[in-house]
């Protein structure tokens, strides 16, 4: 199951995702910030972003 | 949890302006070019100084593209003006936060209007989100208070 959650407090947009393998979850907000006209403040890629990367760059190579 | 994005985000829909605003308990005026306030520039408004400081004209005040008024709205209430940001990007809003506009300033949340920009964010990602296939669902983050836009897709 993929999974957006979008908070906002105090103005400021927070959004997370879940669910998706390696950059997918980009592509997938690309939109959402596009329409939101977000002036990003961080992007963090947390441990399940890198995991799936290197799971199917290993994919990939055997 | 694959990445965590925080910033700022302009107005820039209509449409969801206008569902932030009656989730506040105000209506959106399409087309409405004057919205009610004290009339004279007194430089006793947060929301004018900050609007004089980044170019606009104080013959200016009172004039908008359209308007937000309360739902409730009786004779002498001030209403709060949309119009083109000074940067030219997006929307802003301006109203007199003095007399009549304490209320206005109450209900979007001070000079920056951040209940309305809470609102206005989560209308954009509800509307985006469902013509993106997904099931969008509102929830109350239990910790933080937080109002949520939740979207979910197999």
């Amino acid at each position: 199951m993929k999974e957006i959650i979008v908070s906002s407090k105090g103005g400021k947009v927070r959004i997370e995702t879940k669910g998706f393998k390696g950059g997918a979850c980009l592509k997938e907000t690309l939109a959402l910030e596009a329409d939101l006209h977000l002036e990003k403040e961080s992007d963090e890629k947390t441990p399940e972003y890198h995991q799936a990367v290197v799971t199917e760059a290993e994919h990939v190579k055997h | 949890m694959s990445h965590v994005a925080t910033g700022t985000c302009r107005i820039h829909d209509l449409d969801a302006l206008e569902i932030a605003a009656e989730r506040l308990g105000f209506e959106l005026r399409r087309g409405q070019t004057e919205y009610a306030w004290f009339g004279r520039f007194l430089n006793d408004s947060a929301v004018g100084r900050d609007a004089i400081k980044q170019g606009a004209k104080a013959e200016d005040f009172g004039k908008c593209d359209h308007a937000l008024r309360l739902k409730n709205h009786k004779s002498g209430d001030y209403e709060i003006g949309i119009k083109p940001a000074l940067d030219g990007n997006g929307l802003r809003l301006e109203y007199d936060q003095w007399g009549a506009g304490h209320k206005l300033a109450e209900m979007v949340g001070g000079t920056d209007a951040t209940k309305l920009q809470d609102e206005y964010n989560l209308a954009v990602a509800a509307r985006r989100l469902a013509r993106q296939g997904y099931k969008v669902t509102r929830r109350v983050n239990q910790e933080t208070g937080e109002q949520q836009v939740v979207a979910l897709k197999a």
